[in-house]
C-alpha cells in the first residue's frame, strides 16, 4: 500500500491563502491541482499535514478540498485515502464539512 | 465467632471517619468551584476573542483602519485554542461546529483574495459574520451552563 504524505508548510507554503490561482502565489486552486490531486489518484493513503502552516482561511480550504469533489473524487474515496492531521481542532471539522456540503451540492451522495 | 462490639470495636473508628468523609465532601466541592471559575474565565476569553474577531473581520472587509488577513487569522487561531480547553465529553465539539461556522463566514468568499471586492454593512457576508458570531457566543454560554452550573 502506497502512501504519501504531503507538509502543506514544507512542500507547499507556511502561508496559504486564497482560492483562485490569481488570488496570490498560493491559493488553494495550486494546492490541489499540483500537489494533492495527483497525490491522491498515485496512492492508497495521502497524509495531508497542515503542522506548521498559518491558519488556513476556508477559501483556500474550500477551494483546495471541497474541488476534490469538483474534481470528480467522491467523499467515499477520500474517507477512505485522506488522512488529515493539523495542529488546529477546527482544521478536520472544516475540511470534512466542505468535502461533504460539495458532494451534497453536486448530488452525487447517496 | 465474637460478636462486634459497637462502643468498643466501632465508636473509635466515628471521629477520624467523619474527618476524612468531611475533607472528601469539602475537596470535592472546592475542586468543582474552582473548574466552574477557570471555565467561567475560559468562556469569558472566548466570547472576547469571538467579538474581536469580527470586529477586524468587519474592518477586513470593509477596507478600513488598515486590518491585515493575518490579523483576523492570529485572533481566530487564539479562538481555536481557548475553545479546546473545553473538554470533548463537554461540548467541544459542538463548538468547535460553530467556530467553522465563525471561520467560513469571515474567511469565507475571497478572502486573501488580491482581487477582493470591498463590502458595505449591507452585504450578505457581514450579515453571515454576525450571525455566526451570534451562535457562537449562544453555544458558549449554553455549554457552560450545561456541563457547569
Amino acid at each position: 500500500m502506497s502512501t504519501q504524505t504531503i507538509s502543506v508548510a514544507e512542500d507547499f507554503s507556511p502561508a496559504p491563502a486564497g482560492r483562485f490561482m490569481d488570488d496570490g502565489p498560493y491559493p488553494g486552486a495550486a494546492f490541489r491541482e499540483n500537489l494533492l490531486l495527483p497525490a491522491i489518484k498515485k496512492n492508497d493513503k495521502v497524509i495531508v499535514d497542515l503542522e506548521g502552516t498559518e491558519l488556513a482561511g476556508s477559501s483556500f480550504l474550500e477551494e483546495a478540498f471541497g474541488g476534490l469533489v469538483r474534481a470528480g473524487i467522491s467523499e467515499t474515496m477520500l474517507r477512505a485515502k485522506l488522512e488529515l492531521r493539523s495542529p488546529r481542532s477546527s482544521d478536520p471539522v472544516r475540511i470534512w464539512r466542505y468535502i461533504h456540503d460539495e458532494e451534497m451540492r453536486s448530488g452525487r451522495a447517496h | 465467632m465474637s460478636e462486634v462490639d459497637w462502643t468498643r470495636d466501632v465508636l473509635p473508628w466515628a471521629p477520624p471517619a467523619l474527618t476524612v468523609l468531611g475533607w472528601y465532601l469539602v475537596n470535592r466541592q472546592s475542586n468543582k468551584r474552582e473548574i466552574r471559575k477557570e471555565m467561567r474565565s475560559a468562556c469569558d476569553r472566548c466570547k472576547a476573542l469571538v467579538r474581536e474577531a469580527v470586529v477586524l473581520g468587519i474592518h477586513y472587509w470593509f477596507g478600513t483602519n488598515n486590518v491585515q488577513a493575518w490579523q483576523v487569522k492570529a485572533v481566530l487561531e487564539e479562538l481555536d485554542i481557548e475553545l479546546c480547553r473545553f473538554p470533548d465529553r463537554h461540548g467541544r465539539q459542538d463548538l468547535l461546529g460553530k467556530h467553522a461556522d465563525l471561520l467560513d463566514a469571515i474567511t469565507g468568499h475571497d478572502f486573501e483574495s488580491q482581487s477582493r471586492k470591498v463590502r458595505g454593512p449591507t452585504d450578505p457576508v457581514i450579515r453571515e459574520m454576525t450571525k455566526a458570531r451570534q451562535r457562537l457566543l449562544v453555544e458558549i454560554e449554553s455549554t457552560f451552563e450545561r456541563h457547569y452550573c
